[in-house]
């Protein structure tokens, strides 16, 4: 009884699949280029759905009342580029999350006082995520920003130093936005408020409009200027929401859904439990999206928080989408940055395509042709790649 | 057209969860040519009706949002003290939401808040709702398409950025 509507529509698929061969292989006589230019009403969405001019101002941040506070975020601005905030006086955000190379470095894993266990993540779009750090153990923007300065192998200083360099170098900025003296207040809430102010800071990185942007915007536009990407742009584009279906995770004008996969990167033998471990911390942190410090009305907010799947057995080995505005600008890539380049991830995710490495990722059978184009598109999504193509 | 099929089917191959990666044991679907995207269904004999609404004219990509479902039964009445079970799945990948919504009864007689959906990746979705407490067991199941309409952002035209 189950195996008769399986079967007719497995055979109807066979058929729509053999049809559909029959259409792609009657139309190279047509002309390369009438049909590249040819999208369909679906494509024409998901292509619009990406473009920056989607992209709504960045949501409120319930959790810190100083997110959108100008004041706080020029203290936040200050203190990302103070070196003093480290053991050796050395390191401050800035020295991983640099300016001049998308808000990242270049190497595979961080590195601080000491090296960090897995790459820096690009920063900019941040204000759009829910979840924080590749395994998404944090909850709240200004929660994240403390981590990093107690881990042992980034700044390598606790709550305490960082209460006395704020009273040493920013007493009155900080008087001035958070309305007290940081000497009256506990070293928890000094703390907490140094990552609201950050996190104000980080907010204000957002994503430069690219050449996809003027694409989709032509499109749209009476003037459908398709020539501002080239073929190989094009049909990369097209692989793009479409067979290569890399637009079920990186989705939105951010690229990136924000949530956690599986993506069969190669770990050579350093096991990375990923999300699998974030549920804990998340419950353990005091400086949680509903803990002591938050500025959220936990009856309110928080609903993301308040109904995550917390399975970790599902989520064991899964990494944070990351966003690929700029990335072919900033190698290498994935949680570890195994791979050097946009061509290897690519690779990689042929590779492990149906596999159980990778049980979600299934990108259709790409071709050689197939992956130049999809790195040919990526690189349409870099602010530089207005200028390399004129 | 496979409707019915489709709810016997349910009985015996529904996913008990719904998640990243809970793909044992499943087949991959692709998306039906004739997709029916109701937000209303009905068993076969109109034994109970059930229908969502939300706050967004398209159903919202990568947002917690709440559905607000209402039960009737085949006189039109209203569906009070069901006892629901939820599921939402995307046939294509093997997994459904990173949420476990809630569900709750409103002081409207038949309406229950779903709280705590987010569908996080565009295309197609199937949410099934697994019904007691309204005479017998029901099977019910929306088809959804997320993220694929040409609508700009509400409260924004699609030209500015």
């Amino acid at each position: 009884m189950k195996a008769e509507p399986l079967g007719s529509s497995k055979a109807i698929g066979l058929l729509l699949t053999a049809f559909s061969f029959c259409v792609v292989l009657s139309n190279p006589s047509k002309g390369a280029d009438a049909d590249l230019f040819d999208w369909s009403a679906r494509e024409l969405a998901l292509i619009q759905s990406l473009s920056l001019s989607q992209l709504l101002p960045p949501p409120s941040s319930p959790s810190n009342k100083y997110a959108d506070d100008p004041e706080a975020a020029a203290l936040g601005r200050a203190i990302f580029h103070d070196s003093r905030f480290s053991a050796n006086g050395e390191v401050s955000c800035a020295t991983c999350h640099r300016q001049d190379y998308g808000f990242t470095d270049d190497l595979p894993k961080g590195l601080g006082i000491g090296l960090a266990s897995r790459r820096t993540m690009p920063i900019v779009g941040m204000a759009y995520q829910k979840w924080f750090f590749w395994d998404g153990r944090a909850d709240s923007l200004w929660s994240q920003t403390l981590g990093p300065l107690e881990n042992p192998v980034e700044h390598g200083i606790d709550r305490h130093q960082v209460q006395q360099l704020v009273l040493a170098h920013y007493s009155q900025p900080y008087q001035q936005v958070f309305e007290d003296d940081a000497t009256n207040q506990p070293v928890d809430q000094v703390f907490a408020n140094t990552g609201k102010a950050l996190a104000a800071h980080v907010r204000t990185l957002l994503p430069e409009k690219t050449r996809f942007d003027l694409y989709a915007h032509a499109l749209q536009s009476d003037s459908k200027e398709t020539g501002i990407l080239t073929e190989a742009e094009t049909r990369g584009l097209r692989l793009f929401v479409g067979k290569a279906k890399c637009i079920n995770c990186h989705n939105g004008p951010m690229f990136t859904n924000g949530e956690f996969h599986h993506s069969g990167t190669p770990d050579a033998g350093e096991l990375d439990p990923g999300r699998g471990t974030a549920f804990l911390e998340l419950e353990a942190t005091e400086f949680g999206f509903f803990g002591k410090w938050s500025d959220a009305d936990p009856e309110a907010d928080g609903d993301h928080i308040r109904f995550l799947d917390r399975d970790t057995r599902k989520y064991v080995g899964t990494f944070k989408t990351p966003t690929l505005r700029g990335a072919s600008d900033r190698p290498p890539y994935m949680h570890n940055g195994t791979f050097t380049s946009l061509a290897q991830v690519l690779n990689n995710y042929r590779a492990v395509s149906g596999s159980t490495l990778a049980d979600e990722v299934s990108h259709g059978d790409l071709t050689d042709r197939d992956l130049n184009d999809l790195e040919a598109f990526l690189g349409t999504l870099s602010s530089n790649s207005n200028d390399v193509h004129n | 057209m496979h409707w019915l099929l489709l709810v016997l089917l349910s009985i015996f191959a529904l996913p008990d969860t719904a998640g990243a990666m809970d793909a044992i044991g499943k087949v991959r679907r692709e998306r039906p040519a004739d997709l029916d995207a109701s937000t209303t269904v009905a068993t076969r004999y109109g034994t109970l009706q059930a229908s969502y609404e939300t706050d967004f004219p398209e159903l919202p990509l990568n947002s917690v949002h709440t559905w607000r479902l209402s039960l009737q039964d085949k006189n039109g009445l209203p569906v009070v003290g069901a006892d629901i079970d939820l599921t939402a799945d995307m046939p294509e990948h093997l997994h459904g939401m990173t949420t476990t919504p809630l569900i709750q009864e409103s002081d409207t007689p038949g309406l229950y808040l779903v709280r705590g959906m987010n569908f996080h990746m565009p295309g197609y979705w199937e949410v099934t709702l697994d019904i007691s407490g309204a005479g017998s067991r029901h099977l019910l199941r929306f088809n959804l398409i997320v993220g694929e309409s040409q609508r700009a952002p509400e409260g924004r035209k699609a030209d500015e950025s």
